[in-house]
């Protein structure tokens, strides 16, 4: 990637600048709506530049103080022992996969992304979790259904591995009598540490913005709550109470925290990853020297 | 060399298979927890999957519960709801594969050649953004932007512009390209990540060497970046066909503010069948819609991979 | 040798891992430990009280009573008080021999459908009573084999079939069955609208004000307020059941109704193929042709009091029992202004009006048990009270006038119980006037009861088994869906829109389902 050119880097920049801004200007639109009066916004409609100024929305989720520091703390819990897992058994998995002579690799591969097509639902799966495990109203609920492992994430492990790790070094290794599991944690993982990042990354963000889980498996124990279960609670219990307000709710009816809320909890789910990305960000460039190194 | 190895890899003497099994052993055992989950996790719920010819009843559980042959699959294709949502369900999942990975992969690249690390990070950072808004608020930017008396188009360009405001809930025709827009902002950012990783993990000394060689940019990416991308694009593909028949309901559902009027360009498999359970909750009917896109899907992934395997046997799936 | 090791090492602990969620069965119980021991089912001591079937006595020490899980209703998750008064009731309980113990599950709202539909399956440990409002139906529920049977009841606990109306109790049958028992409302209703008094006053149509008012009087009072404010809108929803006359026979599509909202009628029609839904579109028309209705209604969705309270809207319209209810609601919800009513329609009962209904799950252990729970429910003043207020002196006062208020230094936000929905409960009648002035109001609501003036619908408790046209009716209601909400917002040209419409019903199938219809219907007749 050794470009020469300074009229590429403008237009690439210049592109880049484009699309960030596009990414960009509905979350600032988002984070605005936040701080604007419900009254205004049914008055004026949304805008990019705020009428008013008003935090009832953050006051609100405020009230709840405490309960959002240590929902954020179980957040982190889960979405650490979550990722170590996920990307534990995604490496073993796809790096198994990875080797072409592999005896029953065909089939393997099969057996991975057959779940990728095929679920039995909603019911049977709460009942596997749920009765035969007996995860509900314990962290585990939160862990271990569904997220620990996915099938796109083994295969495209398998397909970093296999396009990205000359097979001539894992030889050059064999011959060296270095163990298969040697070869994959002194060849394959340090060179395949973009992906093994990226990969952590998105199994975090999809621990991160699980909420169905909590929903699922949380059914008394409330402390167990992440960010996403005590926001998203809010969020359906508010666009509820929006649909089925009826007269006979009296003075709760028009108590109804405001889109504004919703606004307010998108921004303050998303803010958190924006300021966690750049360290993982670290460690993908990190990665890339590494593998350089020993490439 | 290279192609020596990857031929006899393709065809191992059957004798080796015990030893090659022995070679790998520890790896199969490393690999054995995976297996265990999705066993638990995917393939035991899967039993759940007959219910979709069953008439589910809560008391009786799911072995129990009366068979009731293919009448939960009829409403799917009983009127003429059939013909426009497989159309739209198809349609658009074509549009998103082809279009979603072209720009993923432009803006992988483009991200690749940007020197500037502050600004590189900063980029990575943005485009991320949209993957985290959930559907539902995604649903009010969009309303934001397109209602008719307070929306940023008709009031903040259209008015200026001295054109007429457009009633953009109210017709179908714009549906198409808003939708098509909207899972592009929503999914580019993370598509391009997974190019972009692919791209910075590839072999420094090709690119060197080309530009010794006085290669060009353009010359670069055509003759080196798109051709050792090829598996991921492949293998990315494969994937997406076999979600052909399933659609992200919140896209067509939220978004749209399940508009009646748009019905015609917005109704989906999934959001036929979410409408129609609304009222009753009908388990085995919503598992029979979800079983039949799977099917659907798992015979285009087949019939894909057998094609791809033929063509170039290192890039199939399977 | 070392890799190997580690290798083997990671293995195992990923296995472990895993093997963690397969051996927490043992602590199983941990959860809830308080509710856990005591629900030791006992089935002997059962037996030996029984003098018939379905009969439940206490017996024993309050320790081996059966638990009984019953939902209730949360709008947030911030329900702190709940295990307080959870221990409060069940002393009660005890002080009163029931035999029986509650254990209290708060369920918020927004989860709610999911939650239900995964406990219903649960057998480990069962939800016994919930209720099917924003759930479900009692048809679906059956359907599904979600609740069973309570006939066997019936002789058990007699004054629970005696409450209501006779047609209401049928709303909660499944053939001729009792799968579930209906929660105390008003059973009948009217159309309102209510209008900011000032400028009611300034229209100067305070003469009308509290009376019934026809349709040209109602035309003529909103012709009146946009006039002299052309900035607001008059209100927002044109999708009022009692407006268009019509019984619903639970289906929201309103795919075959009975006109007049069932008042001696016989006939199931084709709602959208009659002169009177032309009309009421001609009229929806003329409504939003004249500015009333508020802008880009196809996706505002604020409710009307929100309008109101934001300054948008002078009125809007709702459903109540009562001249007096409605003021006490909109006393409730406007904050910002005074407010008139206006009454558009008489009190007639239909099945819109039964909003819901408790029952006993399909994997509840102990029917018994749980039936005589919530028969207190329904007849125990206090067991009720702690449901739908909570605590004396702790989360409500009572005032001199006999209504509750909240406690002392506690708001809608702290009180760590949810006393806005006492109309979930089973017999809310039992419960106090909750934030409002009007003392009668559940002894209005009760006399309605009795008072047998109200007519009610023929179709009350016609339950239309769907499964021989269940794809003509999943086409036509995702038809209506695409139609109706256009028409009805006065958004499309009446004639041309209505046509195309009726003309996708029937090719859909509209008139077998309305056939079938009738032909159930007609059943359903003769067995009354």
């Amino acid at each position: 990637m050794a470009g020469k050119g300074k009229g590429f880097q403008i237009f690439s920049n210049i592109v880049m600048a484009v699309l960030a801004a596009g990414a960009l200007l509905p979350f600032i639109l988002l984070a605005v709506s936040s701080i604007t009066s419900e009254t205004t916004i049914t008055k004026y409609g949304y805008s990019f530049i705020p009428r008013d100024v008003d935090f009832t929305a953050y006051r609100y989720l405020l009230m709840s103080g405490t309960k959002i520091i240590k929902a954020y703390g179980m957040t982190i819990l889960v979405a650490t022992i979550g990722t170590t897992a996920n990307i534990c058994m995604t490496m073993a998995v796809g790096y198994l996969l990875s080797k072409r002579d592999l005896p029953g690799r065909n089939l393997i591969s099969f057996f991975i992304f057959f779940t990728m097509l095929f679920s039995g639902g909603m019911i049977p799966s709460y009942i596997v979790w749920s009765q035969q495990f007996h995860v509900s109203d314990k962290i585990f609920g939160l862990i271990c259904p569904n997220l620990m492992m996915n099938a796109f994430n083994v295969i495209l492990m398998r397909t970093y591995f296999t396009t990205n790790v000359p097979v001539e070094l894992c030889e050059a290794a064999e011959m060296d009598s270095c163990s298969q599991v040697g070869i994959l944690f002194h060849i394959s993982i340090p060179l395949s540490k973009p992906m093994v990042s990226t990969l952590s990354l998105f199994a975090a963000l999809a621990y991160w913005n699980d909420w169905i889980n909590g929903q699922y498996y949380l059914i008394r124990n409330k402390d167990l709550y992440t960010i996403q279960n005590v926001l998203n609670a809010m969020q359906n219990n508010v666009q509820f109470l929006k649909e089925y307000a009826s007269s006979s709710m009296g003075e709760f009816a028009s108590s109804i925290p405001s889109l504004g809320v919703r606004m307010a909890i998108a921004v303050i789910s998303i803010i958190p990853i924006m300021i966690a990305y750049p360290f993982f960000q670290k460690s993908f460039v990190r990665g890339i020297v590494i593998g350089g190194v020993k490439g | 060399m290279k192609t020596a190895k990857k031929l006899t890899a393709a065809r191992p003497p059957k004798k080796f298979v015990l030893k090659r099994m022995y070679k790998y052993r520890f790896l199969y055992l490393l690999a054995v927890p995976g297996f265990i989950y999705l066993i638990i996790n995917n393939y035991m719920p899967m039993v759940g999957l007959i219910l979709a010819f069953k008439n589910y009843s809560f008391a009786k559980g799911i072995f129990a519960s009366p068979w009731c042959g293919l009448s939960n699959f009829s409403y799917l294709f009983s009127s003429k709801w059939a013909k426009i949502m497989f159309r739209n369900t198809i349609c658009y999942n074509l549009a998103f594969i082809v279009l979603g990975t072209v720009l993923a992969i432009f803006v992988a690249i483009v991200l690749g050649e940007i020197r500037n690390a502050r600004a590189k990070q900063f980029y990575q950072t943005v485009i991320l953004i949209p993957h985290l808004v959930s559907m539902v608020l995604v649903g009010y930017l969009v309303y934001a932007l397109l209602s008719y008396s307070n929306g940023f188009i008709n009031k903040g360009i259209l008015e200026n512009l001295g054109m007429e405001g457009i009633n953009w809930y109210t017709e179908p025709k714009y549906w198409p390209f808003i939708l098509t827009i909207v899972h592009l902002w929503k999914g580019f950012g993370f598509q391009s990540i997974v190019f972009y990783a692919t791209i910075i993990g590839f072999d420094k000394t090709y690119y060197e060497a080309a530009v010794v060689d006085g290669a060009t940019i353009w010359q670069q990416i055509t003759k080196i970046t798109l051709p050792l991308l090829r598996p991921t694009v492949i293998m990315l593909t494969i994937m997406s066909l076999g979600r052909m028949f399933a659609s992200d309901f919140g896209l067509f559902y939220q978004v749209p503010m399940n508009t009646g009027t748009l019905y015609t360009a917005t109704t989906t498999i999934d959001t036929f069948v979410y409408r129609a359970m609304m009222e009753d909750h009908d388990v085995g009917r919503s598992l029979a819609a979800g079983f039949l896109q799977s099917i659907l899907g798992f015979v285009v992934v087949m019939i894909t991979n057998t094609v791809v395997r033929k063509v170039d046997s290192d890039s199939a799936l399977f | 040798m070392k890799r190997k090791l580690v290798s083997v090492l990671l293995v195992i602990a990923m296995a472990m891992s895993l093997c963690a969620c397969a051996s927490s069965p043992k602590e199983a119980g941990g959860s809830s430990p308080d509710k856990g021991q005591e629900s030791s089912p006992s089935e002997d001591s059962n037996d030996k009280g029984k003098e018939q079937a379905g009969a439940f006595a206490a017996a024993g020490d309050p320790a081996d009573w059966p638990v009984i899980k019953v939902e209730t209703c949360s709008f947030t998750d911030a329900q702190e008080k709940e295990a307080e008064i959870e221990k409060a009731l069940n002393e009660y309980l005890v002080s009163i021999n029931a035999g029986v113990q509650a254990d209290l599950l708060p369920i918020t709202v927004g989860d709610r459908a999911t939650q239900l539909t995964l406990m219903l399956t649960d057998t480990s440990d069962p939800i016994d009573l919930f209720a099917w409002r924003w759930y479900s139906s009692v048809n679906d529920l059956v359907k599904n084999g979600q609740c069973i049977s309570l006939e066997k009841y019936r002789d058990v606990y007699p004054e629970l079939w005696e409450m209501f109306p006779e047609s209401v109790y049928d709303t909660c049958k499944v053939n001729g069955e009792q799968f579930s028992l209906p929660g105390a409302d008003s059973f009948s209703n009217f159309q309102v609208y209510a209008m900011r008094k000032d400028v009611a006053e300034e229209i100067g149509v305070m003469d009308l004000v509290d009376t019934k008012i026809t349709m040209e009087q109602f035309n003529e009072i909103l012709a009146k307020a946009e006039a002299a404010h052309p900035e607001m809108c008059w209100h927002g929803d044109t999708f009022v059941k009692p407006l268009m006359g019509v019984d619903n026979l639970g289906n929201d599509a309103l795919i075959g109704v009975l006109m007049n909202r069932g008042v001696g009628e016989t006939q199931i029609v084709n709602y959208y193929a009659t002169e009177e839904f032309r009309n009421y579109c001609y009229q929806c028309k003329e409504w939003a042709d004249n500015g009333y209705i508020v802008d880009d209604p196809l996706n505002t969705n604020y409710a009307g009091y929100t309008l109101m309270n934001d300054g948008i809207g002078g009125g809007y319209m709702f459903e109540g029992y009562s001249i007096d209810y409605t003021y006490s609601l909109m006393k409730a919800q406007i904050s910002s202004y005074d407010t008139v009513i206006f009454q558009l329609t008489d009190l007639m009962g239909d099945n819109s009006c039964v909003y819901n209904g408790w029952q006993i799950s399909t994997v509840c252990k102990n029917p018994d048990a749980a039936m005589k729970l919530l028969y207190l429910m329904y007849t125990d003043e206090n067991v009720a009270r702690y449901f739908t207020l909570g605590i004396e002196g702790v989360t409500y006062q009572v005032d001199e006038n006999g209504c509750a208020w909240y406690a002392d230094g506690v708001d809608v936000n702290t009180a760590g119980w949810n006393m806005s929905a006492a109309w979930f409960y089973p017999n809310e009648c039992l419960s106090l006037p909750f934030e409002t002035d009007y003392k009668e109001y559940f002894s209005a609501m009760e006399a309605l009861w009795s008072d047998d003036t109200i007519q009610y619908s023929n179709g009350m408790g016609f339950v239309f088994d769907n499964s021989s046209v269940y794809d003509q009716v999943a086409a036509c209601t995702a038809t209506v869906d695409e139609y109706r909400e256009a028409l009805l917002m006065g958004q499309v040209d009446v004639d041309s829109y209505l046509e195309k419409f009726n003309a996708e019903l029937e090719a859909n199938g509209i008139n077998e389902i309305i056939a079938e219809m009738q032909k159930q219907f007609e059943v359903f007749l003769a067995s009354k």
